[in-house]
């Protein structure tokens, strides 16, 4: 079951309606069925990976916790960490690393004795992995007290908002919400609902529209020329803000209605001036995630380096990340490139501040504008690497758009349907950048402009969404 | 108390939804119709597919017979889905047209296969209750009852393009690039020769939907859409001449009904009237037309 199946608009308001009526003690329990059924109604077999990272995660945290000597809970820490990555490695990166033997081995005329497999990945893994790793390493720093009801711990994991494609939440903020009695309150139906449409707007209207180009010319690079993969690769990023962007509303309004808050995902990336900012507005979940759990601690273990430390961890994180994203070398890269990006702005930081303060330029808007473009630039061209399919794509894509020029494919009523909507998206960003709470529509005093808007937007979804596919850019991750 | 106000809304909200779900769905049918030309009474129908909708300008047929028309074409409908669309477009008019082009193609009974959720295209007349039970039989029950209850759903944007196109006054299909004929050749070499059959449950189909035409008291013209002759030579010869043998023989046969093969020397010869190998460009879609025009201006 997916966001934009006719299955989940039955079914959610259904969880919504059993959550509400069921005594307050076994709320959670609503929430714990609901989730497991969303879950199993994707593929049943993967239910048991989910409950042995949850039977895992809950044993070994409350070891952990219940550890008096520092060696032992590291060593808890470390065996559930192992456990709970297993089926990630097994199911994300098996495959790829078995193939890459193969290959290599073939070259020398050795044979790998394991034929090529390959695996379908279970939904939502490295993100419900993730989650469980958060919360160990929350234990074990004792940010949090190991949870004794299992029930809970399954909820934290397999919260059927989250589950497939975040965000990514911490027990921290999850566990006490699950416990607690949540009277049904109206501004967080309204609240939540609203989210949801916005959501379904960015994601059907938006990003399934641009992903018609983009899958097409990615499709088959070979075929394209270089004003046709530039275009592509200027709808990508968008097409990604408004998948993932709209996945994460959708999540973040569905758990709202039921009055529980989840943490926000994106944070008006494209109005970011530089990689650093706009990495604290993108993904925001994941990227906190690895700033607590990867980058914090190796920043501090290579502090003697000084800002040379900075440079290894920030490149250390987003290899990281790379991976996460995916078991293949452009996602490598493209983590890599990240990692460049942001030590290049760290070594550079002071420089660029005194210039900016030597000039006057911090109000600059033309400055502030220019720096915006370049941000985006940078992301769009690292983009690359993240959609192609192979290393050779990648280069193939750059190679074309810096030397071969041409009359691009043009299907003008795709092309049309999408600048439209990153526009009105882009519009919606600036309004909530710089006028917060001003010209609202949803949240108008009048409640004329407030339905239009409502209604307005719903037809537009109607009438100019793409409803034929039913996956989300980040399931494959 | 908060729990009531937020029933009431939700309830106005529906109600107001359903309410521009309809008017909307007014205004959308309305363009379509103009598209499709039936926004008046016509007096000529064509019907056909994607080879009818590149090779007819509407507008400059109207202009050389003086008549209204009506372009009732969709891409990659079989033999069955055009019983569909003349049945509905009777519903429409029942007192009938004088003329019907309808177009052929030799691989008209070859395919007993509409492309795939061809069905689809016919959600906007679901109203209609002949489109109503074809959309019943090929559609989910899930995906029938949310285009039934939900009218707005059934203009998916190719509708809405040619919603505005209705509007607009803009009818015809042009395209503008040429056929590149070296990828053709390596692309038909690839294929090989392409059978030309005659299944009988498709045959049966067609004649219904003359029969149903003539009972109209109208008249029909087959037209065999002409195709860039390399891919007319990739198609069994033996087969060709059969399929067209039958046209000749069902229209002598059958009062009221003339078949006119246009595939000629003047027109397959020449890939500058083509876009691909089946489909007219700007140029080819003026020559058809012109020629159309003509005979039904000499038939009428």
């Amino acid at each position: 079951m997916v966001f934009t199946s006719l299955n989940f608009l039955l079914f959610f308001p259904l969880v919504a309606l059993l959550y509400y009526i069921s005594p307050k003690k076994w709320r959670w329990v609503t929430l714990l069925v609901a989730s497991f059924f969303f879950y199993i109604n994707i593929k049943p077999v993967y239910v048991l990976l989910l409950i042995g990272v949850t039977c895992s995660t809950y044993v070994f945290t409350i070891l952990i916790s219940n550890a008096r000597d520092d060696s032992r809970r590291t060593l808890y820490l470390v065996l559930n960490i192992i456990l709970v990555l297993l089926p990630l490695f097994f199911f994300k990166y098996f495959s790829t690393i078995n193939t890459i033997m193969i290959r290599l081995l073939e070259n020398w005329s050795l044979h790998w004795p394991l034929p090529e497999i390959k695996y379908m990945l279970p939904l939502g893994i490295s993100f419900y992995t993730f989650m469980a790793i958060g919360y160990s390493i929350d234990v074990y720093n004792e940010e949090l007290d190991a949870e004794r009801n299992l029930g809970l711990v399954a909820l934290f994991i397999s919260f059927f908002p989250l589950i497939l494609s975040g965000p990514i939440e911490r027990a921290k903020n999850m566990l006490p919400q699950f416990r607690d009695y949540r009277p049904i309150n109206y501004e967080n139906v309204t609240a939540g609902l609203k989210l949801m449409v916005w959501g379904y707007f960015m994601k059907l209207v938006v990003a399934d529209r641009i992903g018609i180009y983009v899958d097409l010319v990615y499709g088959d690079i070979s075929t394209q020329n270089g004003s046709s993969l530039i275009i592509a690769a200027v709808l990508y990023p968008f097409q990604v803000y408004a998948d993932l962007g709209g996945y994460s509303l959708i999540a973040i309004g569905t758990a709202r209605v039921m009055g529980l808050d989840v943490i926000q995902n994106f944070k008006r990336p494209f109005f970011s001036t530089s990689m650093a900012e706009f990495w604290r507005r993108w993904h925001i979940s994941l990227i906190s995630w690895l700033t607590d759990y990867v980058y914090t601690p190796l920043s501090f273990r290579f502090r003697k380096y000084k800002i040379w430390g900075i440079v290894i961890a920030l490149m250390l994180t987003f290899l990281v990340s790379g991976i996460w994203h995916g078991a293949a070398l452009t996602f490598v890269i493209w983590g890599l490139m990240q990692g460049t990006f942001l030590s290049l702005e760290a070594v550079t930081n002071k420089k660029r501040t005194s210039f900016e303060q030597k000039y006057n330029l911090s109000a600059n808007k033309i400055y502030h504008l220019a720096w915006m473009i370049i941000t985006f630039v940078l992301f769009a061209s690292s983009q690359i690497f993240g959609r192609a399919a192979t290393i050779d794509d990648a280069l193939l894509v750059y190679r074309r758009i810096l030397t071969e020029t041409g009359s691009p494919y043009l299907d003008l009523t795709t092309l049309l349907y999408s600048f439209i909507g990153i526009l009105i998206i882009l519009l919606k960003d600036f309004k909530d950048e710089y006028f917060q709470g001003k010209m609202s529509f949803f949240s108008n005093s009048r409640a004329w402009i407030r339905y239009s808007a409502y209604l307005t937007i719903i037809f537009i979804i109607l009438l100019f969404g793409v409803f034929k596919g039913n996956s989300f850019i980040y399931f494959q991750f | 108390m908060k729990l009531v106000v937020f029933i009431k809304r939700t309830f106005i909200l529906l109600l107001l939804f359903f309410l521009f779900d309809l008017l909307i769905s007014l205004v959308l049918i309305n363009g379509l119709n103009r598209y499709y030309g039936f926004d008046q009474k016509p007096s000529i129908l064509i019907n056909g597919s994607s080879m009818a909708i590149s090779g007819f300008n509407r507008a400059d047929i109207e202009s050389i017979t003086a008549s209204h028309v009506a372009a009732y074409a969709q891409e990659g409908v079989s033999v069955s889905d055009r019983y569909e669309m003349i049945n509905h477009f009777f519903h429409m008019f029942p007192q009938g047209v004088k003329t019907v082009v309808y177009e052929v193609n030799p691989v008209i009974f070859s395919d007993t296969k509409s492309a795939e959720n061809v069905y689809t295209h016919f959600f906007p007349y679901m109203d209609d209750k002949s489109i109503n039970n074809y959309i019943k039989e090929n559609a989910g029950n899930q995906e029938y009852y949310i285009y039934k209850i939900i009218r707005t759903k059934r203009f998916e944007s190719r509708v809405i393009r040619l919603i505005v196109q209705g509007y607009l006054g803009k009818y015809n299909s042009v395209k503008t690039n040429t056929l590149d004929t070296a990828t053709m050749i390596y692309m038909e070499g690839q294929r090989g020769e392409a059978e030309v059959t005659l299944e009988e449950s498709e045959i049966e189909v067609f004649e219904k939907t003359m029969e149903l035409i003539r009972s109209h008291n109208t008249d029909v013209i087959l037209i065999m859409m002409p195709m860039y002759y390399l891919k007319l030579q990739s198609f069994n010869s033996d087969g060709y001449r059969e399929l067209c043998n039958y046209f000749k023989d069902f229209s002598s046969s059958h009062g009221g009904i003339r078949f006119i093969d246009l595939n000629l020397d003047s027109l397959i010869y020449n890939p500058d009237y083509f876009s691909d190998p089946l489909h007219f460009n700007v140029n080819g879609q003026r020559q058809i037309t012109g020629i159309i025009g003509r005979i039904l201006l000499m038939h009428h």
